[in-house]
């Protein structure tokens, strides 16, 4: 067996901490990366189904650039997850077949107001909740790969949450609308948060911080100052928030 | 209470994005002296990396997120254990 027989190509740097590992802490956290490979490549044909709802919207030409560069992030990240899979198995690893993945549907009635929850959802609150979440998993990382891979998708998850932000401040988004969104707000944060703290049960409970994963206690503790340091604080600002 | 000053995502992700489209819409900030000038972290909190601080300093009127984005650079020295200093979060 290879050393490090990645799926090539591979931008992945060595690491010989990966080898220092018991085979049982690799197999999970080959597991975990597995596990977002999935996630990835659902979350980019997520945004690909949004663009076109966005788009008749009359959404604001640096949101819809953005939610393309989601696109392609996401492609991407998957991909680098794949790679992070065979690296920690030891072994080659199969790229997630996902044929679609399909958007909540709140039945509201109202596909303006559909498009705003989706928005909401997937990048105010989520990917600002996955950006504390990446940047806490790289501080507490010491493992190159860790540390590249939690750079490597931080850098992109901010400028997905940015374009929720950048939607509900644009002119595409009246305060009728908002009106109407903000007595979403609380479910749709909750449905959020509720996912969020599902950590993956692959890992050890005490985390493995050089491998930039987190404890279930400290889990919890980014998600929450996700939610009181960013998403509510940029929902009082972009007023989805009560006055 | 929430503090947005904690952490620095907060300007990174969400007056990075509003000020992408909200200028023209004002999105409760009405101008730039508004609501999100006076929560641009001051260079004491975002020196901490993460700015946990109580430190009441308040960013100078008319901030931008490329003026957020000098103050970091200024406040933060590189952490070379992490090849990039904190402030990279900021682009």
């Amino acid at each position: 067996m290879l050393a490090h027989p990645v799926n090539a190509p591979s931008d992945l740097p060595e690491d010989p901490t990966i080898d220092a590992l018991s085979p049982e802490l690799r197999a999970a956290i080959a597991a975990h990366w597995n596990h977002r490979a999935l996630s990835e490549a659902r979350v980019a044909l997520a945004f690909e189904a949004l663009r076109p709802r966005l788009t008749a919207q009359g959404a604001d030409a640096a949101v819809l650039a953005l939610v393309d560069k989601a696109v392609l992030d996401e492609r991407r990240h998957s991909a680098l997850c794949t790679q992070l899979e065979a690296r920690y198995r030891g072994a080659h690893a199969a790229p997630p077949d996902v044929q679609s993945a399909p958007l909540p549907d709140f039945a509201t009635g109202d596909e303006a107001l559909e498009v705003a929850l989706l928005v909401l959802g997937m990048s105010c609150i989520n990917e600002s909740i996955a950006s504390e979440w990446i940047r806490s998993c790289w501080r507490v990382a010491s493992a190159p790969t860790a540390i590249y891979a939690n750079r490597e998708h931080l850098q992109d998850e901010i400028d997905h949450a940015r374009l929720g932000w950048a939607h509900f401040a644009s002119a595409a988004v009246s305060s009728e609308l908002k009106a109407r969104v903000r007595l979403w707000v609380p479910r749709v944060l909750d449905a959020n948060v509720r996912e969020w703290r599902r950590r993956d049960a692959h890992l050890p409970e005490g985390g493995l911080h050089a491998h930039g994963h987190l404890g279930a206690t400290e889990h919890d503790e980014v998600i929450d100052a996700a939610v009181r340091d960013v998403v509510l604080p940029g929902l009082a600002l972009v007023g989805l928030t009560a006055p | 209470m929430s503090d947005p000053r904690r952490s620095p995502l907060f300007p990174a992700i969400v007056l990075a994005g509003v000020s992408l489209t909200g200028a023209a819409v004002g999105c409760g900030s009405e101008s730039t002296s508004g609501p999100a000038a006076s929560q641009t972290p001051s260079a004491k909190d975002k020196a901490t990396d993460g700015g946990a601080t109580e430190d009441d300093g308040a960013a100078p009127d008319g901030a931008t997120e490329e003026a957020v984005a000098e103050e970091l650079d200024a406040s933060c020295p590189p952490d070379a254990e992490r090849e990039t200093p904190p402030c990279w979060l900021i682009r």
